[in-house]
């Protein structure tokens, strides 16, 4: 009886199981109305909509679709899309496939925890199993509704299915090393095929987290609990048999890491991944994360939920199945929860925190910076399985009744909080970030789907901008019924199309783009259009997927320069003059530019132009304003064909106005020095004899670096005095700064003898040493060098700034009047002193100097081209030796004037100098606004002001308002100042004015200065990229200090032009008959091209697709070209130069262009296919190894 | 050298004995200086961290703990996780009993494992 008995309490748990599997898996269709769908984020999940074409534009080729082009190997996908359109080909219904597969995903999760805890306490004797049925249906539970909230399931990732993937192959795995039955392995293996994003390049976080551990584990568990033999047979060949089926997606990427700028490459092997993205991101994030959460299952980095009182019962059950438990298991399972633990938090002790960190140097470690999120479905995993078997123990110490209650709360306290989420809360109140409260599920546009459906029947010969432009490179699309996609672009992902959709996808064009358009200059914007081959522009002007509904994400840079609503991008495609040539609904448009330079994908180019050096945003700008050919083709630095039709020298000024920049960066930052240790502490003369020894070992380092430590010290010494003054004695000695000097050759002495820590004039005597050292070290360079200016000018800065901090203190030390006067008169003398001995003088305008560099031998002759960047050049001339070169009247072709050919010719030299020349500039304070408050300026002479600053902030104090300001230019502002008893603030703010109400105002230089006597300040600073005006303020330092008076003269502001200059070089002016050129594309990795060449002339083929190694030109015999003529042009393409000397002078060519992983991938996937013929065949056939 | 460590055992051995036989006194004084650390140092310490579990696995080997002792204290310091949870949600007492859980925890654990090995 008593068997028969067990048997049916076996059934009824068996159905118990089951029924709430089937019910688990059949939740999520409700979850979703039919119709609607939840599409977006950055894995678009386009592929449940229609996932053949999703897999022919996004998986099967090794070309990325959105925007310049590049790598994308996403052919690991390929199983998992034939896999989503199986079951899409019968559901029929994208709602209906995506509940299946939340359904999948929550049903297996579920049943492979019980099955594993089940496996995993079959150890145990108990009478009827109960015990290890509720164990188990609590582990499970606990894994799918985790105290830690369900987050994840919105805007699901592909890799996603970990969540029962995790444990499917686990209990699979465990069943094969305790049986040793290889069909186990091979529907391991199956599923690794069906699921194959999980077991891919992109899913690499997510496997190395949990297979290794779990492998571990495994071994352990079997050698050591079970006593029984690893299968080793079985286990290589399903290793073995799983690198075969994954290698159609692994060979290409291996392959790839090979291929200059190989972006995988870089991820895995630079110092970048690991340390700024890796290293810096964990560091950034670790502190946030705690343990405790962990121990508690709560999530990290956010509220804690309402239940969160109620969680301290999973870990007292953790640790309370461990007291008296005789299993194994449970020991091993706790050793590896606690790794777990480890992994996910980073943070037990700082040993173990420094050990995480040493890791990142690991190649490819740097997957796990998010590392709280990479580690958690291992610790999550972990922790349900121990929370089951510490439950069983518990149930075993217990009476029944006590256990079944115990069951029951446990259960109840996993499925109440569990309540919303299998409502579907997660879905049907998931809003888009940032958006004005839009659901990111919705029904799709059927208008839409015909706009795609009528992108996929347009010939393929352009790319597409989409618009509104936004950040990532993504689209909203509003649904019918509220809602909106946002996510990747569908007309990359959907149809055969190539196009830009934001800012990131427009590579090293991408500030070229925006900035044309916020300057308003169609031209140049129509002129990057064409270079990056775009030839349509897709319009979506709904207002709910741009104006309120999405006022930050995705667009909140892009609104910065685009149109700021839909109203006024209307209005900006306007003035591009396109064709319309498709609209639907009067919301989605298609519009054809009618640019005539535009740039085809294959095409062969009509000029060749070569420049010797990286040009920088502003200078290809104007370049591209020069070279006027319609297909042009422009190598650059590095890339540097055999032959080319014209080359350019770049020659580089050699500025000292560029050297002393306050802005963006300036040449050295003032030390922000920290003092501890207050003068006249027992220690404070060690710190001394430190700090005289590290100047002592610096002897022999370079002169910068002596500068800079000295300034560093004297910025401590400033503090020591600002901070602690009040209790420094003062001896009163000091009359002149002869005086001074004696105390400043003796402060080192001082030091040796322990005596003085605590005085003012041992710390002024010290700091002014450092700085007679630092100008010692100046001292020995040319003065007139533009390096020692450049050293000059930034001591200068520094004197200007701690005077005025003197100044600012002295004043309310608690001190007696007698001494506070005695050491304002130091400090003034002092820095009178420092000033004069350093010497450093106004800046001299006339003249800029630049140099060509060449290599030797390679000595560049021919005319000179000067950008147009002056207002008159009629005083504008070249000077070399005594040659001067002049700008010859009228305007400027192209923006740039041509100054004709210039000597160049030395010998046994690999540099070309010469200088630009300019006439005395205008000064713009001479044209300035002066506005200020009421009752603040006093005029005591027509070249002084004296100025009340009592006024501060905003637009308070005296105000120049500049109207003549340009924008990326260099200005130089100079004034003498002088101060009766407190610092001021002067402020040099540009702006752009878009409107009268939208301002953009950027400080471009902020001082606070202090001095009695006169004092002259100058300041080099580079106008904002859009400003068109700037004002000039002086202010009051703050609201603390008194009513000042503050005298200025001479103030000055001049534009300091800094042209860009060209030498160019036409190396061929034979006229040619062009090319005859045919070109068929087969597919986006594979062309056709046919090349007939009259003249026999060097011919460059241009692949308008980002430059990468992996695309190589293939001869008929099926040779690659070599890569030594593989070239980058147009700062992204890739390009062949043909010489038909190295094709045995042939005029007629056949090529194919191709991607070689491409053809890896079809050699990969035919072993794969092989080796899925296989597994399939073990799991019919094979039953023990 | 051997005379010497020979002397310093002989000039320990009383305090040895003394620690020997006063386990209430030793463990409470580890674990007093274990709630000194959660609730009155707000820097964190390896040398504190450690030094303290290193007394505790002598003391444990000396008084011949079983894990199931080590647990309980476990239990303690969940406990004063908790209520510290409750009280001052993640601050920095929180985390310091969070990872002197962990530590007590992973020591139990091996304790346990030894006497599994034990038994078996």
């Amino acid at each position: 009886m008593k068997p028969r008995f067990g048997m049916a309490r076996n059934y009824i748990q068996a159905l118990v199981v089951v029924t709430i599997a089937i019910l688990l898996f059949f939740i999520p269709f409700g979850w979703l109305k039919d119709g609607q769908v939840d599409f977006g984020g950055d894995s678009s999940r386009l592929y449940f909509y229609e996932p053949l074409e999703y897999l022919k534009n996004q998986s099967l080729y090794s070309v990325s679709k959105s925007g310049l082009g590049g790598e994308n190997f996403s052919y690991y996908a390929l199983p998992h899309f034939l896999l989503v359109y199986g079951v899409s080909a019968i559901t029929q219904n994208p709602t209906i496939t995506i509940s299946v597969f939340y359904g999948i995903t929550l049903s297996l999760a579920f049943l492979f925890v019980y099955f594993t805890l089940r496996e995993l306490l079959s150890d145990m004797l108990y009478k009827d199993g109960s015990i290890s049925f509720i164990a188990g249906l609590v582990s499970a539970l606990y894994y799918i509704f985790p105290p830690q909230l369900n987050t994840g399931w919105r805007h699901v990732i592909l890799t996603f299915y970990q969540l029962f993937l995790n444990p499917l192959m686990f209990y699979l795995l465990l069943r094969f090393f305790v049986t040793s039955n290889f069909r186990y392995m091979a529907t391991a293996l199956l599923v690794t095929v069906l699921f194959s994003p999980n077991f891919s390049y992109v899913g690499a976080p997510p496997f190395f987290a949990f297979y290794p551990m779990s492998l571990l584990f495994l071994f352990l568990y079997t050698k050591y609990v079970k006593k029984q033999a690893i299968p080793v047979k079985g286990l290589v060949a399903g290793v073995a048999l799983f690198l075969l089926l994954q290698l159609f997606h692994m060979l290409p990427i291996i392959r790839g890491l090979f291929y200059s700028q190989s972006a995988n490459a870089a991820d895995l092997f630079s110092a970048q991944a690991k340390l700024d993205r890796g290293l810096g991101y964990f560091t950034g994030i670790a502190g946030s994360i705690r343990v405790s959460l962990h121990l508690l299952g709560l999530p990290q980095l956010s509220d804690a939920p309402w239940y969160a009182w109620a969680v301290i019962v999973y870990p007292f059950v953790l640790i309370l199945g461990g007291i008296r438990n005789v299993r194994k298991t449970y020991a091993l399972t706790v050793i590896f929860f606690l790794i777990a633990l480890f992994w996910v938090s980073a943070k037990i002790t700082n040993v173990g925190f420094e050990f995480y960190k040493t890791l990142f140097h690991i190649p490819g470690f740097s997957m796990f910076r998010n590392f709280y999120g990479q580690w958690g479905p291992l610790f999550l995993f972990f922790y349900a399985v121990l929370l089951g078997q510490a439950f069983a123990h518990i149930m075993t110490r217990v009476s029944k009744r006590v256990a079944m209650l115990l069951s029951l709360v446990l259960i109840a306290l996993l499925v109440i909080p569990a309540v919303p989420f299998l409502r579907g809360d997660v879905l049907k109140k998931g809003y888009h970030w940032q958006s004005y409260k839009v659901s990111s599920t919705f029904a799709l546009d059927p208008s839409y789907e015909e706009v795609l459906t009528f992108i996929r029947s347009m010939p393929n010969d352009g790319k597409f901008l989409i618009l509104p432009f936004t950040d990532p490179g993504y689209q909203v699309i509003a649904g019918k019924d509220g809602g909106a996609y946002e996510g990747p672009s569908t007309i990359a992902y959907l149809t055969d199309k190539q196009d830009f959709s934001g800012y990131q996808e427009l590579g090293v064009y991408k500030d070229l783009v925006i900035g044309s358009v916020r300057r308003g200059d169609r031209e140049m914007f129509q002129r990057l259009m064409a270079t990056l081959g775009v030839r349509y522009i897709f319009y979506n002007s709904d207002p709910t997927i741009y104006d309120l509904s999405f006022p930050y994400q995705p667009y909140s840079y892009m609104r910065g320069f685009f149109p700021v609503d839909q109203a006024s991008y209307k209005t900006f495609i306007d003035t591009l003059g396109p064709t319309l040539v498709y609209s639907k609904d009067n919301k989605f448009f298609i519009y054809k530019l009618n640019h005539t330079q535009y740039l085809p994908e294959v095409y062969v180019a009509d000029s060749t132009s070569y420049f010797d050096k990286l040009l920088d945003d502003r200078t290809t700008r104007s370049v591209m304003s020069l070279i006027t050919d319609s297909r042009p083709a422009l190598f650059e630095y590095k890339y540097r064909p055999q032959i080319t039709d014209t080359t350019y020298r770049v020659a580089q000024a050699d500025s000292i106005f560029l050297r002393i920049l306050k802005n963006p960066e300036p040449p050295r930052l003032l030390h922000h020095s920290f003092v501890t240790t207050q003068p006249g502490s027992y220690v404070y003369p060690l710190i001394m004899l430190r700090e005289e020894f590290t100047l002592m070992r610096l002897g022999k380092r370079s002169k910068e670096e002596q500068i800079d430590r000295r300034l560093f010290l004297s910025a401590k010494r400033m503090l020591e005095m600002e901070k602690w003054g009040g209790e420094m004695s003062a001896d009163l000695t000091v009359k002149t700064i002869e005086d001074l000097k004696r105390v400043s050759n003796t402060s080192r002495q001082s030091v040796i003898y322990f005596t003085k820590t605590s005085n003012w004039e041992v710390s002024l005597g010290r700091y002014l040493r450092y700085f007679e050292e630092v100008i010692d070290q100046i001292s020995t360079e040319d003065p007139i060098s533009s390096w020692a200016i450049s050293q000059k000018f930034i001591v200068t800065e520094y004197l200007l700034q701690h005077r005025s901090r003197f100044e600012k203190v002295i004043p309310y030390l608690p001190k007696s009047s007698e001494e506070k006067a005695y050491l304002e008169d130091v400090v003034d003398f002092m820095f009178n002193y420092l000033h004069t001995r350093l010497g450093y003088g106004p800046l001299d305008l006339s003249h800029l100097d630049y140099r060509i560099t060449y290599e030797k031998g390679d000595v560049p002759h021919g005319e000179m081209l000067i950008e147009d960047r002056f207002n008159d050049v009629s005083d504008v001339a070249i000077r070399r030796g005594g040659a001067v070169y002049t700008i010859p009247p009228g305007r400027a072709a192209n923006g740039w004037y041509n100054v004709g050919a210039i000597d160049t010719s030395l010998e046994d030299s690999t540099e070309v100098r010469f200088t630009l020349t300019r006439g005395n500039p205008e000064n713009l304070m001479d044209s300035a606004k002066r506005t200020s408050i009421s009752n603040i300026i006093e005029s005591t002479d027509s070249a002084t002001l004296t100025i009340d600053t009592s006024l501060i902030g905003g637009k308070g104090g005296l105000i120049w308002e500049i109207t003549r300001w340009e924008p990326e230019n260099i200005y130089l502002l100079s004034f003498d100042f002088r101060t009766k008893n407190a610092p001021f603030d002067v402020r040099l703010v540009d702006e752009e004015i878009k409107s009268a109400s939208a301002h953009d105002p950027r400080v471009l230089l902020e001082n606070q200065l202090a001095t009695k006597d006169w004092q002259q300040y100058q300041a080099v600073v580079k106008s904002s990229s859009y400003a068109n005006t700037a004002f000039l303020q002086f202010s009051a330092a703050s609201v603390d200090v008194p009513i000042s008076n503050l005298e200025i003269r001479n103030p000055t502001l001049y534009r300091i032009p800094h042209p860009a200059i060209l030498v160019r070089e036409k190396q061929n002016n034979k006229e040619i008959q062009p090319p005859v050129f045919t070109v068929e594309k087969v597919h986006p990795s594979f062309y056709r091209v046919h090349i007939e060449n009259p003249d026999s002339a060097p011919v460059t083929l241009v692949l308008n697709q980002k430059f990468s190694g992996q695309w190589k030109l293939i001869n008929p015999d099926g040779t690659s070209v070599d890569d030594a003529y593989h070239f980058e042009v147009n700062k992204f393409a890739n390009a062949w130069h043909i010489d038909p000397k190295k094709f045995n002078d042939a005029n007629i060519f056949d090529f194919t262009i191709e991607t070689e992983p491409q053809q890896i991938f079809y050699k990969g996937l035919v072993i794969s296919t092989v080796a899925l013929i296989i597994v399939v065949y073990l799991f019919i056939r094979r039953g023990h190894t | 050298m051997i005379y010497s460590v020979k002397k310093v055992q002989q000039w320990a051995a009383p305090l040895v004995r003394v620690l020997r036989t006063n386990r209430h006194f030793v463990l409470g004084l580890i674990f007093v200086s274990i709630l000194g650390d959660i609730f009155y140092i707000p820097v964190s310490s390896d040398i504190r961290f450690f030094g303290f579990v290193g007394a505790y696995i002598l003391g444990a080997r000396w008084y011949k703990l079983k894990s199931s002792f080590t647990f309980s204290l476990c239990l303690a310091l969940l406990a004063i996780m908790y209520v510290l949870f409750l009280t001052t949600n993640t601050s920095i007492k929180t985390e310091r009993a969070a990872v002197w859980l962990v530590l007590f925890w992973i020591v139990g654990i091996i304790q346990q494992w030894k006497e599994i090995g034990k038994r078996s």
